[in-house]
């Protein structure tokens, strides 16, 4: 018993060793002589050797082994909140400096700035529109005819702009799929009886209020019943702010009023100073559903959804007289008379982190949206902070793909790795018992393998994946589907191991140990396995390659990791629509490349072992 | 030959019978009720769903215990008759015949022009090793080895059908008129499909071929040719290929049946009407008899593509006696 726990012990070690120094740089740099060489070499060392040799392998293990460090470490270091969704910031592309003005823009000097969700436009002392950022659906391409008219407002919304011109005509361009930044022809109608004197844009839809205090919605108002204007407040409107599924109105008594979706925490926890008028409102901004209005003695009222520290004032605020604010998502910015600026809200994009420069200036003018804060400051300067970008883009959902390709990367690594061993462990233990006792357990087992074996593989992943769905977990599901892919793909490894024992057995070494009287599971352990381990060791590697494409192919299909969980294959299933595989390369191409390199990488060292493992290779 | 090929028939049977038991039992394990999700939407109170849920199952025979359905439906399959389609309220057989039909168009096209490449070039890349020729086609089917079989798609699709807008980017030919026309309307639609699965099978039987070769060409019998001063021409052709063919037989029969069960991604995305899409829209809508279906015809096609595996051995190499 204590013998046969040794031999264990020892062949454990010996494959140890093996793997260990499959992965040491350090010992095969000892100089040695031709001859020295010849004597000394194991035969795992010189695999080793032949291993590191081959510059194409190493560049492979180099490849393969920075994408697992980033992959786990960037998963480590980024929990799986950051996935939560942002539908506003859906299909960005991948880019940089959102909120980077440019010198153009900023040697205009600007009198007014506006932001989309990914750019701004400024509008300039001369009277043109300047734009900067990344552009989305064309808002950062301003028309040239625009620029020859005389410009008085700019608005952004979240992928498309209005501007108004000094004779109250209004333009827009960017995204229209809403028709949200051409006039309707119903509106055109009524400007010839009333002058439009401010604008306004959000998502997807525009507004203008006209010197009648009426205000005129279009764009996507499907939802949020935006362009039903309540008719006690039309009429009365001298000034709006916008959010996604309302606008606050201030109307000529210096009240508010709500209109667009109802029974929001807008409405149902209105406060009651404002609705018993007891102050007259100058400026209002609302983030999604928390608002922020200023009354004419500069106090601040906010209400609604608590969220993102949204109700909670800043310091000091109080003791200034505030004549302005500004929202953008789930950020606040307002500023006193005299010139000082208070921000408050989430920091998740630096909204927050007003820039030094700003700090001791005198600031004009603010504007706020989205996630990112600007500021004019008094010797004319603009300034711009918050959200910088995506490095690699956003998908359907507005989720950073970069933080997606990290943890999908883990998942997916993770799976094909788990599925490898899983059918290693089968494959070899059937190959190992079937090669080494033969007759009846041979036929039994073999028969077993042709009857797996003849289950097509692909199909069958996708039947079993199937049947497991839906009743089960996240964690649970990943398991199995590891499991299935383990457990359906091993006959060939035991069919190749089987022949190597079957080989192996014939030799002369195993009828030594035999005659010694060895017990077969020690011969088996002790002799044979560590005969055939470079074959598993090649084989599993290649098999490793395998099922991180056929996980990638699972799931792509929708029968493998299923969303929210990212995985590289689930991340395209999407991508089968021909808009995003036009419009939004960054979707499809990045997961995939992304397969095709840890694919490619694993591949490279796989050839590289089986290339280092070849006895022809050694022949000098 | 006919007695190995009788034995070797007789052997698959148990083999088969194995495998239908496995699948049926697997089919019947799975979690919900198809039964349920055929009665019409109409009906609206509980003793008339009550009455066609037992009508239902009456029907498809699901009220028997599951060795009785296990019988009935292997007897019935034997006959060909695969039961009815919960989805398409058809007979399997009817469901699936044009698919397979539209597979198999697509998956000859792919094995003669995969063959018609791979064998050559594998050959000059073992002939001609580490010349250009050999690494440029050794880094190609690395990365075909590595590459996904939908991003081949679906860079096909994006120059081809949107860039270029020279070929659709899916779907199926229609509007046949019986011409010749329809022979184009066929080649245009086929034509990506084709490419990308010929494309990711390249890459392994290119090396396949090529591995084999290097063998061949390393045995000591080549060196006899090369001694005795044939040309080098008849030793690759006439001696060394030859016998390389034993492990492309082989690959021929292997990548028959990888074929067909490797094409529903590549199917997916080009929305080509066969069987691999079929089995995954059969899957979505829960409609197991076509699933179960689609599996024994896999597993059968497995199994007849081992037996002509073996023929093929013997055809190409005298010393294999069948017996």
């Amino acid at each position: 018993m204590d013998k046969k726990g040794n031999a264990f012990l020892r062949t454990i070690g010996s494959f140890g060793r093996l793997v260990g120094s499959l992965f040491s740089f350090g010992k095969m740099k000892k100089p040695i002589d031709t001859l020295a060489e010849e004597a000394i070499m194991s035969p795992s060392k010189v695999i080793v050797k032949n291993f590191f040799r081959n510059k194409l392998a190493i560049t492979g293990l180099i490849g393969f082994s920075i994408m697992l460090s980033v992959v786990f470490i960037g998963a480590a270091l980024n929990p799986l909140t950051i996935l939560s969704t942002n539908p506003i910031m859906r299909n960005t592309k991948p880019g940089l400096g959102y909120s980077k003005i440019t010198s153009a823009a900023q040697n205009a000097g600007l009198v007014q700035i506006s932001n989309g969700t990914t750019y701004g436009i400024g509008l300039g002392k001369d009277g043109d529109v300047y734009s900067w950022g990344q552009d989305v659906l064309g808002a950062t391409k301003i028309p040239a005819e625009i620029n020859a008219l005389q410009i008085k407002k700019i608005a952004s919304g979240d992928r498309h702009a209005i501007i108004m011109t000094q004779s109250g005509k209004v333009y827009g361009w960017g995204n229209n799929n809403f028709k949200q930044s051409t006039v309707p022809a119903e509106i055109e109608a009524v400007l010839m009886l009333e002058n439009v004197v401010d604008i306004l844009a959000g998502d997807q839809y525009s507004a203008i209020i006209t010197d009648k205090n009426k205000i005129h919605v279009w764009g996507t108002t499907f939802a949020t019943g935006l362009d039903i204007v309540p008719s006690r407040y039309q009429g009365r409107i001298v000034k709006a702010a916008q959010a996604p599924f309302n606008i606050i109105l201030i109307l000529d008594d210096g009240s508010i009023g709500i209109m667009g979706q109802p029974q929001t925490m807008l409405e149902t926890s209105f406060p009651t100073q404002l609705a018993n008028k007891e102050v007259t409102i100058v400026d209002a901004a609302v983030t999604v559903r928390t608002a922020v209005v200023v009354d004419t003695v500069g106090q601040v009222i906010v209400w609604g959804e608590n969220e993102h520290g949204l109700l909670i004032l800043p310091e000091g605020i109080q003791n200034e007289k505030i004549v302005s604010v500004e929202a953008g998502r789930s950020h606040f910015i307002a500023l006193s008379a005299s010139g000082k600026i208070f921000v408050w809200g989430s920091n998740d994009y630096k909204q927050l982190e007003i820039p030094e420069e700003v700090l001791g200036k005198k600031v004009t003018s603010i504007a706020a949206n989205y996630y990112q804060t600007y500021v004019i400051t008094e010797d004319g300067k603009s300034y711009g902070w918050g959200q910088d970008g995506y490095y690699l883009g956003t998908d359907d959902l507005g989720r950073d793909m970069l933080m997606r390709l990290i943890h999908g990367g883990r998942v997916t690594m993770t799976v094909g790795a788990v599925a490898v061993m899983i059918s290693t462990t089968i494959g070899l233990l059937v190959g190992l018992i079937s090669g080494f006792y033969g007759g009846w357990i041979d036929n039994i087992l073999m028969r077993f393998t042709e009857v797996i074996n003849s289950f097509p593989f692909l199909p069958m992943a996708i039947t079993l994946s199937s049947f497991v769905g839906g009743v089960l977990t996240q964690t649970e599901r990943l398991l199995l589907i590891m499991i299935i892919l383990g457990v359906i793909s091993w006959t060939g490894l035991a069919r190749l191991v089987r022949g190597q024992i079957l080989a192996e057995r014939e030799k002369d070494f195993v009828l030594a140990a035999r005659a010694l009287g060895i017990r077969s599971n020690v011969i088996i352990l002790r002799h044979i396995l560590p005969n055939v381990i470079n074959v598993v060791i090649v084989s599993m590697t290649l098999g490793y390659a395998g099922s991180l494409l056929t996980e990638a192919g699972l799931s792509f299909l929708g029968f493998g990791v299923i969303p929210p969980s990212p995985s590289w294959g689930n991340m395209l299933t999407g991508a089968q629509d021909s808009t995003v595989i036009t419009f939004y390369w960054w979707r499809w191409i990045l997961p995939a490349v992304a397969v095709l390199i840890a694919a490619l990488t694993v591949n490279i060292i796989g050839d590289g072992l089986r290339d280092a493992m070849d006895p022809k290779n050694n022949e000098k | 030959m006919v007695k190995f090929f009788l034995r070797r028939f007789f052997s698959l049977i148990p083999v088969i019978i194995i495998i239908s038991i496995m699948l049926f039992g697997i089919f019947k394990a799975m979690p919900g009720d198809p039964v349920k999700l055929m009665i019409p939407a109409g009906v609206k109170t509980e003793e008339l769903r009550q009455f066609y849920y037992d009508t239902i199952k009456a029907r498809l025979g699901l009220d028997k215990s599951i060795p009785e359905q296990y019988v009935r439906w292997m007897y019935n399959t034997m006959q060909g008759d695969f039961g009815i389609s919960t989805s398409f309220q058809r007979p399997v057989t009817e469901v699936i015949a044009t698919p397979l039909k539209n597979s198999i168009r697509l998956n000859v096209f792919v094995l003669v022009f995969s063959f018609l490449v791979s064998i050559p070039v594998g050959i000059r890349s073992a002939v001609k090793r580490h010349s250009l020729f050999d690494s440029f086609w050794q880094v190609f089917s690395l990365v075909g080895l590595s590459m996904p079989v939908f991003f081949i798609g679906l860079i096909f699709i994006y120059v081809f059908a949107i860039t270029l807008r020279l070929l659709p980017g899916g779907g199926m030919p229609f509007m046949m008129k019986g011409d010749w026309t329809d022979i184009l309307a066929w080649a245009r639609y086929m034509t990506l499909p084709v490419i990308t699965l010929t494309i990711g099978s390249l890459a392994g039987t290119i090396r396949y071929v090529r591995n084999a070769m290097i063998e061949i060409i390393s045995k000591d019998f080549i060196r006899t040719a090369r001694s005795k001063g044939l040309s080098e021409k008849v030793i690759i052709y006439s001696h060394a290929f030859k016998n390389a063919l034993i492990p492309v037989v082989t690959l021929v029969a292997g990548s028959l049946v990888g074929l067909f069960g490797g094409a529903a991604i590549t199917e997916t995305i080009f929305a080509w009407n066969g069987i691999g899409y079929v089995l995954i829209q059969a899957l979505n809508q829960r409609d197991y008899m076509v699933v179960l279906a689609m599996n024994m015809f896999y597993a059968v096609l497995t199994l007849s593509a081992n037996i002509i595996m073996d023929i093929g051995y013997a055809l190409v190499d005298p010393r294999v006696k069948l017996k």
